[in-house]
């Protein structure tokens, strides 16, 4: 198995390619390097040359190319990508890395420039809306060997046209709600999870609990569409974060039977 | 009906059969009978109901017949064209009944009334007969009719389903059971509440007999508990009923719970494998379990067993548990399997004890186990059950509360009534007033010995009560808002919100107006029952509740009274002072004391009471919430909610929620409904108006009681939407945390809505009052009750009201004066009742 660190010659490939490796090793797998030409190669070549990958070198648009080296290559588990060129330079994501997410149909990582040296994956964030659709596509991404000992943070936050018709007692009645919460939407063992949960829009929590409970990573399942209401989710967590991301798409976990 | 569809028809067991005895049983009445006397009595040995119908008369039948059955079923003989009704047993026929009935028609009705009254519903009944008057009564519609054909051979065909162990069926009813088809992730853990089968003892979720990952099979013990303080929890005692090592196969598994009997029936089909099984808790031997499964080999338990006791240790009792599975081969596994649980809330139970009842429970092996626990349940309804005529699907919703209300509390001893009952694990088993304001009515007006329990439950934590009176330097008692094993107060301290973040809990602290529900409780028993027995419990309660509030007050400089710092049933604002309802509510305890109270107490209860500030303003007609209350924010919840019930504080913020008018949970309007005579007269309307459109409804208490109001204003109309949303509650998942138990509260609110609401009934000194205010889609009302004892049918309708009771009673009707007797009637014309008969 693979893992695909997407290299370009911006000072993103650095942390992109350490990524790769933690991740790599979450998966049991090996990291492969890829590179699609567009205007000169030869920092890719070292960088990767430095940490001992391999380096597959490509021609074309750089997603379109990016997306079907992932899908052809029956032994790639994930694909890694930068969000952005620079460290803390502008809040939008590149339209590379937009594009590829959108189109990948495996899990993606989105690694922001100012990963840290040591990044390691210990707690995921996992913001969950609460149905079974989109509710399996996160574990099964994170369903890997490495991946055992994970702390995970499920996240779901109520918005205001779900808020609950009824809380008797709070002391009582949340306790209620977590567990039945888990029971339905979590797929990891009780042990392994904790919920956290917040009132208002989705788009405003993620990032803020992430940070609050330490997580190195943010795995978002979802349907590969920029409509309202998810893209700002999408959008929100990739542009500003400086968490890495991984996007699982929906569909992709359905049709592997999750 | 083709003769394949009739073999289908005929390819399961039956309980009961019905036999025409003219051309049908016998060609004639000279024809030898003696196979079919020995058919008979071989089904009623089995534990199988037989009835007789026949025009001519005992002297013609039972010569011809000669049957003399040992039970434990049952032989009837209903003769001369139906007149008569006979029981036969080893000594002959006895006359039970001659009542007049005139015709086969009549005969049939008698008969499957009869049995219904023992838990056999119509589609468990196979009637031999072809004669029209016998078979066309309306109650054999789910009969199966087998118009022609050897009775015996039918009858022989019966007999070697029961003897090899053919899983019984239940009675299919629309308006007594529901199904659940397949397995769904999202909701299986409601689903298994929602079957979930209790006797007040143990509760046994519905969760399917094979192992599935979004199962969660459980039996908790009721009333043992485990842990300390807040984190105190009931005992999860051991899952009898999953066939070990056995997952579930794919295909459609079907469950269906019929609650008139309290039998669950699993069903497994997938086209190569079919499975089925019943299980059912016993109501006539609470504790006892059984199951009886047939199966391939690769769904049954590998073999036999007799496991060693096992014992569950809870902090301060336990339960103890034993079991025994048989298993017989003949091209299917056919199990049984039984189990017996002894619980106490004070002890550890010895092994020796749950083998002892598992001894018992195998001595009266499955059938006689399943005929009692049928005919247990039967009777219960028989004193509880409601029929709204006009809603079917209101009918059923309210009977799955009652059932639920009847599973969870037990008749003896004393009864700890959690607040999700025993179909869950949510709010640990905790009680709160939910068991004696909401649920503690219903049973002391339907089987008061469950609700003597659940006093029985207070009593002996008056201890605890009094300490915990003196501990706040005051007198009396003082009972804790949360309940659980000692009587201590085991209320949690914080709460993690869904907004984020830990809030302190004040409840435990605050939430005084429990002990004054405590006494309602007691006082509401005797009214319903007149239990001179538990008179004396009765007053010690009201004295010490008293004695608690007596010392509780404050008096102010114009020696007003007053009861600061507290929280009401409304917990959006906290702490508050002078809540009415907790005044209110005080000053009733206190009067109600005061009558059995001696000098000096007396006056000075009576004193106390008067001098109670209530917050009424008669110049509206309303009662001020608390002191205060109608200075804050005027917010009108009704107009900025986007629905109600909605949960304001996650809308609004909790600090905006406790600066304004917006209110949790009936709070004024609660002292309508469960002390109508400590309010004004007359400002029910002006509360309501006021109130309701400020309620959130955010507590699920709530809608129920308003649904109980509404009608009482002269607005039955309003009262339907509400009664439906806390009818439907539980079944319809509202909360998303029905997996952790049904809301008992709400079914308990659900009852009273109908009866004391819809129907006004209520005890009021030796007579049962009576004043219906029915929404126009409502034909009538049907409720069935026991007051002071006796058990009676009332049937309310828009202009109508009809008594049947077992004995004389004391009914009065609207304004028409009271009457006693057995049959009684009124009707209504321009806004006034007489007696009619």
């Amino acid at each position: 198995m693979k893992v695909l660190a997407a290299l370009d010659q911006t000072e993103a490939a650095r942390p992109v390619l350490a990524a790769s490796h933690e991740i790599a090793r979450m998966f049991a797998a090996e990291v492969s390097a890829v590179h699609v030409l567009q205007d000169g190669v030869e920092g890719v070549r070292q960088l990767a040359a430095a940490d001992r990958v391999p380096l597959l070198e490509l021609g074309g648009p750089p997603a379109a190319t990016l997306a079907q080296t992932v899908e052809d290559d029956d032994d790639a588990v994930a694909l890694v990508v930068g969000t952005r060129a620079r460290p803390h330079g502008g809040r939008e994501i590149g339209s590379t890395a937009l594009e590829v997410v959108m189109t990948v149909h495996k899990p993606v990582f989105a690694i922001p420039p100012e990963l840290p040296a040591e990044f390691a994956v210990r707690r995921v964030l996992v913001p969950l809306e609460g149905s079974l659709s989109t509710s399996y596509a996160p574990y099964a991404a994170l369903d890997a060997p490495g991946a055992e000992h994970i702390d995970v943070v499920i996240l779901h936050v109520v918005e205001e046209h779900a808020l609950p018709a009824f809380s008797d007692q709070p002391q009582h009645e949340w306790e209620t709600f977590y567990h039945e919460f888990l029971a339905r939407y979590s797929r990891w063992p009780f042990e392994q999870v904790r919920l956290e949960t917040r009132v208002g829009r989705p788009d405003q929590h993620i990032l803020p609990v992430a940070r609050e409970t330490n997580c190195d990573l943010i795995a978002l399942a979802w349907a590969q569409e920029m409509a309202p209401g998810r893209a700002s989710i999408v959008r929100e967590t990739l542009c500003r974060g400086g968490i890495p991301v991984l996007l699982v798409p929906i569909h992709a976990a359905l049709e592997a039977g999750v | 009906m083709t003769p394949s569809h009739r073999k289908a028809e005929l390819a399961r067991r039956f309980d009961a059969f019905v036999l025409d005895w003219d051309r049908i049983a016998v060609p004639d009445w000279q024809a030898q009978a003696s196979a079919l006397r020995v058919a008979v009595e071989r089904l009623c040995a089995l534990a199988a109901d037989v009835a007789v119908i026949s025009g001519t008369d005992v002297g013609n039948v039972d010569p011809q017949l000669g049957a003399r059955p040992e039970g434990p079923g049952r032989l009837f003989l209903c003769l001369s064209g139906g007149s008569e009704v006979f029981r036969v047993k080893g000594d002959g026929p006895q006359l039970v009944t001659r009542i007049g009935l005139t015709g086969k028609a009549d005969s049939a009705r008698w008969v499957l009334a009869e049995l219904w009254r023992r838990g056999i519903g119509p589609g468990l009944v196979l009637i031999a007969g072809e004669d029209d008057s016998l078979v066309a009564v309306p109650e054999a519609t789910r009969a199966t009719i087998v118009p022609v054909g050897s009775v015996v051979a039918l009858l022989e065909d019966q007999i070697r389903r029961r003897e090899q162990g053919d899983v019984p069926s239940i009675d299919v009813d629309p308006g007594w059971s529901r199904t659940v088809s397949g397995v769904d992730p999202e909701h299986e853990r409601a689903d298994e509440a929602l079957l979930a089968l209790a006797d007040g003892r143990i509760g046994v979720n519905g969760a399917p007999l094979w192992a599935h990952p979004a199962g969660e099979p459980r039996v908790l013990a009721g009333g043992v508990y485990t842990g300390s303080g807040p984190e105190t929890t009931l005992v999860e005692a051991p899952v009898w009923y999953q066939i070990e090592g056995r997952a579930l196969p794919p295909g459609r598994l079907e469950r269906t719970v019929d609650l008139h009997t309290g039998v669950l029936r699993q069903v497994l089909a997938n086209g190569v494998v079919d499975a089925e099984a019943v299980l059912f808790s016993s109501l006539a031997r609470p504790g006892t379990v059984a199951l009886r499964l047939a199966a391939p080999d690769a769904l049954a338990p590998a073999e036999a067993a007799r496991p060693a006791p096992f014992t569950a240790r809870g902090s301060s009792g336990g339960v103890a548990a034993a079991n025994v599975t048989r298993r017989r081969d003949d091209g299917v596994a056919r199990v049984e399997r039984l189990a017996a649980y002894v619980t106490d809330g004070t002890r550890i139970p010895l092994p020796d004890e749950a083998i002892a009842a598992l001894a018992g429970a195998e001595h009266a092996g499955f059938e006689t186990l399943l005929a009692e626990h049928r005919a247990a349940w039967a009777r219960r309804w028989e004193t509880a059950d409601v029929i709204v005529d006009g809603d079917a699907e209101l009918t059923r919703a309210v009977r799955f509360a009652l059932f639920c209300l009847m599973a969870s509390v037990r008749d003896d001893g004393e009864a700890a009534v959690g607040a999700r009952g025993l179909a869950g694990s949510g709010y640990r088993g905790h009680v709160f007033w939910d068991a004696d304001v909401f649920v503690l009515p219903f049973l002391a007006a339907t089987h008061p010995p469950a609700a003597r329990a659940m006093l029985e439950y207070r009593l002996r934590r008056l201890p605890a009560a009094q300490a915990a009176a003196r501990d706040l330097e005051r007198a009396g008692a003082r009972f804790p808002w949360e309940s659980a094993a000692t009587g201590d107060d085991v209320t949690p301290r914080l709460a993690r919100l869904p907004e984020g973040g830990v809030v302190p809990i004040r409840t435990g602290e605050l939430e005084e107006h429990i002990t004054a529900d405590v006494a309602w409780a007691a006082a509401c028993y005797l009214e319903w029952t007149g239990d001179a027995s538990f008179e004396p419990s009765a007053r010690e309660l009201l004295l010490e509740t008293a004695r608690y509030w007596a010392s509780r007050i404050r008096l102010d400089g114009e020696r007003r009274a007053h009861l600061y710092g507290v929280i009401g049933p409304d917990e959006y604002h906290e702490p508050v002072d002078d809540n009415a309802f907790t005044n209110v509510m005080a000053r009733w305890n206190l009067r109600r004391a005061a009558a059995l109270a001696a000098e000096p107490e007396r006056e000075r209860w009576l004193q106390v009471a008067e001098a109670l500030v209530d917050g009424y303003d008669p110049g509206t007609g309303v009662y001020e919430q608390f002191a205060g209350f109608f200075g804050l924010e005027p917010l009108i919840i009704a107009e900025v909610a986007p629905r109600r019930p909605i949960v304001a504080d996650m809308l609004l913020g909790a600090e905006r929620v406790a600066a304004a008018q917006v209110v949790k949970q009936a709070d004024v309007l609660m002292l309508h409904h469960l002390v109508p005579s400590e309010v004004a007269p007359g400002s029910l309307g002006p509360n309501l108006d006021f109130y309701e459109p400020r309620t959130a409804h955010g507590s699920s208490l709530s809608p129920a009681i308003h649904a109980a109001l509404f009608p009482r204003a002269g607005r039955p109309e309003d009262g339907l939407m509400p009664l439906q949303l806390a009818a439907r509650l539980d079944l319809d998942d509202v909360t998303a945390t029905t997996a952790g138990g049904v809301h008992l509260a709400t079914m308990g609110g659900v009852w009273q809505a109908l009866v004391m609401g819809f129907g006004g009934v209520r005890p009021d000194g030796e007579a049962l009052a009576v004043d219906p205010r029915l929404p126009d889609a409502w034909n009538g009302l049907e409720l069935r009750l026991r007051f002071r004892g006796v058990p009676l049918r009332l049937r309310a309708e828009h202009e109508l009201v009809t008594v049947d009771a077992d004995a004389p009673v004391t009914i009065r009707v609207g304004d028409a004066p009271a009457v006693n007797g057995r049959r009684l009637g009124w009707t209504r014309a321009n806004d006034s009742w007489r007696v009619s008969s």
